[in-house]
């Protein structure tokens, strides 16, 4: 069902991948060991 | 009952791996005061894992937003849990200090989730999802991670 919306270059698979990365980029900027 | 019979099994396996991980991390390292990431992260993914994702698992309509959650979330784990070791590298590196003082105990108790969860994805997906979500798609986005994180900690201090 959910599959269809993250097929790559769709819409949902755009929004997906700037969540992830900037989500990423900003705990690889928070953690701190 | 509370999951689908089909795949009880694999969803309670997933739970008490979950939770077994999210006891550890609080036995290891409590939530502390100081508001640091390394530390509330597990807190609030564990809780994620062991009662949003077995529930999302159970119907296919939700299963694709469990599967992405839980596998990168053991990427997240995994790259972390590395990083911990790699900033107190000892000196001379032994066998020893490898199998049973480094966090490499921690990763391999938090890698068969991945497969765990590749067993419901099958249920739900008995054809395949095609080139999505297979062994290499999980290896490259591996490395992905690592990228981006990496770039975080070098770029974004």
């Amino acid at each position: 069902m959910m599959l269809k919306y993250i097929i790559r270059w769709r819409v949902g698979w755009w929004i997906l991948h700037i969540l992830v990365i900037g989500l990423t980029l900003y705990l690889g900027h928070l953690i701190r060991f | 009952m509370l999951f689908n019979k089909k795949i009880r099994g694999s969803i309670w396996a997933l739970i008490l791996l979950s939770l077994g991980g999210w006891l550890l991390h609080n036995k290891i390292h409590p939530l502390s005061a100081d508001g640091n990431p390394a530390f509330y992260l597990p807190f609030i993914l564990g809780i994620l894992n062991f009662i949003l994702v077995p529930i999302c698992f159970n119907f296919k309509r939700t299963a694709i937003l469990a599967y992405l959650i839980n596998g990168f979330s053991v990427i997240l784990g995994t790259i972390t849990m590395l990083h911990i070791n790699l900033v107190a590298l000892p000196t001379t590196l032994t066998v020893k200090y490898i199998f049973l003082n480094s966090n490499l105990p921690y990763i391999c108790l938090l890698l068969p989730k991945l497969f765990i969860a590749q067993t419901i994805l099958q249920f739900h997906y008995p054809t395949g999802t095609g080139r999505l979500f297979t062994s290499f798609w999980w290896f490259k986005h591996f490395i992905y991670v690592s990228i981006v994180y990496i770039l975080g900690q070098i770029l974004w201090s």
